[in-house]
């Protein structure tokens, strides 16, 4: 799906869409979350979603992956394209879905067995290999994550001896060996120091070569440094979505001027 | 208004105090005397013989219980075999698939009752059940009515630990495409693995301290156990019959098979308590 952007938004070259949200909508039970959220998601870009607590940042991109559904009477209706399949259609394979678009917690989460075994897990899932072919796609997808010289010598110790910010990037290295096309990205750093917060945001724009990532924040600063398109959501709904420099310096909506000053939120 | 007397209070702080303190003093006190009446009179009996040797007819010293140590262990073992497997699966159910459903809540309070369910009432049912119809007693029903007693505990301890286990672990196993089984076997089971050996351990402690089930079904013998399709003797039901007898040999054995159940229990309690902290260390 090539697609030009409309002048507005003042880009030059295309991009292509690789996520498209259509009218939708979320329901936890009876409750309304999302009311006909639109939104555009770009190849090989950084997207952030940002909005004040509750606004349903969260809820939007758990759409994406169909990771809600665990759930007893959370419903989502409308359109979300990827690729030009509508995830939320009853025909999709969750596994298929689940493998293209890989999903980042706000905690950290290794599961209890051994780094090593930690990143084989999801190659596991999707591939066949030899012992051999596994170990190199461990240690690749440990280096994409900025991990591999920290831990390329205690590879059988236990995941959940690593440090907080060791053990994101642990999960984002078990998300990145699957071989993932977007990365859905849910408050990664909120639990985590300033220090190891700087290098997964180093780690965020490095990963936007290979992959299209979304990541939600309740950092303003942070979608300012590291996305390339902002969305701002209020309310379950989405008041306005554009260019990041755009949406921190001339916002075209008085709601989204307020919370970018820190008038609410 | 009047501000309270700080002395009534004070009083008052000291009576709920000192009565707290009364009855855990009270029930230590009851363990404490147990332990001592079951070591100061069952350790004498414990000799080689004990453990190595068949019984005697009454009034012939010597002899030991090694075919009735054999058969509960070899009785345990199967109901473990059974009732493990069974209330683990249960519990799964009940903690990641049923969870707050209507079938699980009526599938939780079914068990539920079955836990409160006095054990002579399932040795009277598996009595009915098979060993009425096999015409006669054996070990294969004793295991039986100790598997029924096993599920319930087990399947409560297991759906406990499942839900211990936060849904973000579950989640994250989800959304690399794991299917829903994988991530229980191979994630949640593996972060619930402690307390999941633990509730194991307490129901097999549960189960050997039984004796009105196994009268009812696997009985007892004075022979060695050559199968379980027969009466398979056991200690808990020789101790119902060494105690009620009037030979002092007898007793004395009673009070000897009674400390070695005792020490089996506390030791299997003690091990899984250990398991259970050394996970939560780590």
């Amino acid at each position: 799906m090539e697609r030009t952007l409309p002048k507005s938004l003042e880009r030059a070259q295309p991009l292509a869409v690789k996520v498209s949200v259509r009218g939708l909508n979320f329901f936890y039970g009876d409750r309304q979350a999302l009311w006909d959220n639109h939104l555009e998601i770009f190849s090989n870009q950084v997207t952030a979603i940002i909005g004040p607590s509750g606004c349903g940042k969260s809820t939007h991109i758990r759409v994406y992956n169909r990771i809600y559904e665990v759930y007893r009477g959370h419903r989502a209706i409308g359109e979300v394209w990827l690729d030009g399949e509508n995830v939320l259609a009853p025909t999709q394979d969750l596994i298929a879905l689940r493998k293209k678009v890989g999903m980042i917690f706000q905690k950290p989460t290794p599961f209890p067995m051994s780094i090593f075994e930690n990143v084989a897990y999801g190659v596991r899932l999707h591939y066949r290999m030899n012992r051999g072919e596994l170990a190199a796609r461990v240690e690749s997808a440990l280096r994409r994550a900025a991990l591999w010289e920290e831990v390329k010598d205690n590879l059988d110790q236990p995941g959940l001896a690593l440090s907080g910010g060791q053990q994101q990037r642990l999960c984002i290295a078990r998300a990145v060996a699957v071989e993932p096309e977007v990365i859905l990205m849910d408050e990664p750093c909120s639990a985590l120091d300033p220090t190891a917060t700087s290098k997964i945001e180093d780690l965020i724009t490095e990963l936007k070569k290979t992959y299209t990532v979304v990541i939600v924040t309740h950092n303003m600063q942070q979608a300012a440094r590291i996305s390339d398109w902002t969305a701002f959501f209020y309310e379950g709904r989405i008041i306005e979505f554009g260019p990041t420099r755009k949406i921190f310096t001339n916002p075209d909506q008085k709601q989204t001027e307020d919370y970018i000053t820190g008038r609410f939120g | 208004m009047k501000t309270r007397s700080l002395k009534t209070r004070r009083a008052g702080d000291l009576a709920v105090k000192a009565l707290a303190a009364g009855s855990a003093l009270l029930a230590l006190a009851a363990l404490g005397w147990i332990l001592y009446e079951v070591i100061s009179r069952g350790v004498g009996a414990l000799d080689f013989s004990f453990f190595t040797r068949l019984p005697t007819p009454p009034g012939i010293a010597g002899g030991g219980l090694a075919n009735a140590m054999v058969g509960t262990i070899l009785i345990t073992l199967l109901a473990t075999l059974i009732g493990v497997p069974v209330g683990m699966l249960a519990g799964v159910y009940l903690g990641e698939f049923g969870l707050d459903s209507r079938r699980a809540a009526l599938i939780r309070s079914a068990s539920n009752l079955l836990m409160g369910t006095p054990s002579i009432i399932i040795g009277v049912f598996v009595y009915a059940l098979l060993v009425v119809p096999a015409g006669h007693f054996s070990g294969y029903s004793g295991a039986a009515a100790l598997a029924i007693i096993m599920l319930p505990v087990v399947a409560r301890t297991t759906e406990d630990m499942l839900r211990l286990v936060p849904n973000t672990l579950r989640e994250s196993a989800l959304a690399l495409g794991a299917p829903r089984w994988k991530v229980t076997l191979g994630v949640v089971f593996r972060a619930a693995r402690a307390g999941l050996i633990t509730g194991v351990l307490l129901a097999v402690a549960r189960i050997s301290g039984e004796t009105a089930p196994l009268l009812f079904t696997a009985l007892n013998s004075p022979y060695w156990t050559r199968s379980l399709g027969e009466p398979t003797a056991n200690l808990t039901v020789t101790i119902f019959n060494y105690a009620m007898s009037p030979y002092a040999d007898w007793k004395a054995k009673a009070w000897g098979a009674s400390l070695l159940i005792t020490a089996a229990v506390l030791v299997l309690a003690v091990f899984s308590r250990f398991i259970f902290r050394e996970k939560r260390v780590q």
